[in-house]
Parts: C-alpha cells; sequence; structure tokens
C-alpha cells in the first residue's frame, strides 16, 4: 500500500502510471486532447 | 526518470519518478485557501491557479532532484478525468515540454494513476520503504471529492495491472462531496472531510449516535450519499441544534460512521471468495471538486 503522502492528488501515481505505460511500449501524439469525462475502463488506459 | 504533471481539480503537483516507482522529487502546491472562501472549488479559479504555479513547480522538482531536462526520458499527464480547464493547463504544459524536449508524451487517467499509487516507495526517516507490488487481480476503491469508484483490475498478460472494470460508482454525491455539504450542514470548515473527523474524534466512548442510514447497503456495488446527507439535515435541524456543542460531535460522528461503513462493506464484498487483494485504500477525506464545486 502506497504511504500518506500519495493519499491524495499528486503527480508521483501520475509518474507510476505513466512508467507501466512507457515500458509497454505507449505512446501518444502531440494531438493529445484533455477530456474531462475520461472513463475508467477506457481500452488501452496502460 | 518519467516527469510527470497533475492538474486535475485543485492540486498543481509536478513529480519526477525513477525506476517506476521511486518519487525522487515530488511537489503538490495546494489551492485550498484560494477556494475555502467560496465553500468549494471554484473551477475558473483553479485553471487561473494552475497556469501562476505549474511551470516554477516543474523547474522546482528538476532542481530538488538535481537532475537535467536531458535526463527526462518521458513527460505523462493527467488528461482526465477533472475539471476541463485545470486539466487543459497541465496538457498544454506537457505537450510543449513533449515537443521541446523531443521525448515521448503519455497521457494518463487520473483515477488509474491513484490505483497504482500502490506501486510507489515512499521516503520514511531518510530510507526508501518498498511496499510489495500489488498482486493482481485485485480490487480498488477510489474515494475523494468528485470520485466514489469501485474497481476490479485485471492481471495483464505478463503481469502487472490490466484491463479496469467499474464495478460501483456513486449515484449522487461522491463521499467526499458529502463530506463537504455535511460539514456545511453543522457549520463547520471547508475542506469538510478534515473538519467533520476531528468533531467526531471528540465523543466520548459509548455515547450514542444519531442512527443514520447506510444507503445502498447490500445492493450492489454503487453508492449513493444525498440520501444521507439529508437525513443528516433534518436531524440536525429537528433535533441536534438545540442539544447543544456535543450533538455536533454526535452528528459527524455518526454521519462519517454511516459513510465508512457503506465503503467497507461493499469493498468487502466486492473482493468476493475467493479474494483477490485489497489493493487500495483511500480514505483521504478532501476537497470537493467537478460537479460539488
Amino acid at each position: 500500500m502506497g504511504g500518506p503522502p500519495f493519499s491524495d492528488d499528486n503527480a508521483a501515481m501520475i509518474a507510476a502510471a505513466g512508467a507501466i505505460a512507457f515500458q509497454r511500449g505507449r505512446r501518444d501524439s502531440l494531438f493529445l486532447d484533455a477530456d474531462p469525462s475520461l472513463p475508467l475502463s477506457e481500452e488501452g488506459w496502460l | 526518470m518519467i516527469l510527470a504533471i497533475e492538474t486535475s481539480c485543485d492540486e498543481t503537483a509536478a513529480a519526477l519518478l525513477a525506476e517506476g516507482r521511486y518519487a525522487v522529487a515530488q511537489k503538490v502546491a495546494s489551492q485550498i485557501p484560494w477556494h475555502r472562501p467560496h465553500g468549494g472549488v471554484v473551477p475558473e479559479l483553479a485553471a487561473r491557479r494552475h497556469m501562476e504555479t505549474l511551470a516554477p513547480l516543474v523547474e522546482e522538482v528538476l532542481q530538488e532532484a538535481a537532475i537535467t531536462w536531458g535526463e527526462v526520458e518521458a513527460v505523462a499527464v493527467t488528461r482526465g478525468p477533472g475539471l476541463v480547464g485545470s486539466l487543459l493547463v497541465g496538457v498544454q504544459l506537457a505537450k510543449g515540454l513533449a515537443l521541446s524536449l523531443d521525448r515521448p508524451l503519455l497521457g494518463v487517467n487520473h483515477l488509474a494513476g491513484h490505483l497504482l499509487a500502490t506501486h510507489l516507495a515512499y521516503r520514511e526517516k531518510g530510507s526508501w520503504v518498498e511496499p510489495p507490488l500489488p498482486r493482481y487481480p485485485a480490487v480498488g476503491l477510489i474515494v475523494s471529492g468528485s470520485h466514489t469508484d469501485l474497481v476490479r483490475i485485471d492481471e495483464e498478460e505478463g503481469g502487472g495491472p490490466g484491463r479496469l472494470t467499474l464495478l460501483g460508482s456513486t449515484r449522487d454525491d461522491a463521499a467526499g462531496e458529502a463530506f463537504d455539504k455535511a460539514a456545511r450542514i453543522l457549520g463547520l470548515s471547508y475542506p469538510g472531510g478534515p473538519a467533520i473527523q476531528e468533531a467526531a474524534g471528540r465523543i466520548e466512548p459509548g455515547e450514542p449516535l444519531p442512527a443514520f442510514p447506510r444507503p445502498l447497503l447490500g445492493k450492489g456495488f454503487d453508492f449513493s450519499f444525498s440520501g444521507l446527507k439529508t437525513a443528516l439535515l433534518y436531524w440536525w435541524e429537528e433535533e441536534g441544534r438545540r442539544l447543544g456543542e456535543r450533538a455536533l460531535y454526535r452528528a459527524a460522528a455518526g454521519f462519517q460512521e454511516a459513510v465508512v461503513e457503506v465503503l467497507y462493506e461493499k469493498t468487502a464484498a466486492a473482493m468476493g471468495p475467493p479474494p483477490p487483494t485489497l489493493s487500495w485504500w483511500r480514505w483521504w477525506p478532501t476537497a470537493g471538486c467537478g460537479k460539488g464545486a
């Protein structure tokens, strides 16, 4: 279980997810857009 | 080294992660003092604060980690869900950095980030603490100002986290949002979670608590906290308010107990037999965001 510093919103958790995606070869284009309703169960989330 | 940016709501955050789990530098700039006078997060204000704060914060994490831009391997950024104006600030800076550094860009689901916080090591008394990595499949519970989500995390072929399946979420107020509203009813401060927790901690052992409902308990994996908040309002207006300070503590404790019991029981039910690992219990009553603003 992560420690208390990572319980609230933080960027380390984004990096943790990003690192797994990076390792698995995912790359997003510069056309990437913000999605305020991004579903949790989207395909290819990592 | 992964550089990450998070601006989905009212926290401006940047971090540098080494080897997939060591946050060698991370900073979070809270906006709570700016939103407190409004009793909730003001989206326009949040975006403007991110604009002012984010770029200097990114420079600060590089300085703290004592690395150069050239050592950044990729740029990760929260692309959603969240407040659109806030998200755009982070995404635009991340795209600019990825372009100028000629490094890969990685858009990350904020909620997946919460679930994968379980992969992070953390510092304690100057040393790294490395919790064992979660075993998948697992069940995760995300509780915040705008989310109350129960999630199944499958195992990816080759190991590690895979497909996410939303088992249940809130039908109305998120748990954190309900705490904010409950605090407002009781005349407590914003953010409501810590205020209610503090008041609830003042009850005496054995002191009777109001019998608040446990919404949707035993009825699937969705949550509903709006009715619980209304029950608190009625109890407070019809009975509690005239009883004085101790009634306020009892109301806070009763409300908190009802919310936590529902969260716990539904999570335990989702784990089911045979139990997967309870991957993550995020219980951190916090500022309201999104629809609670």
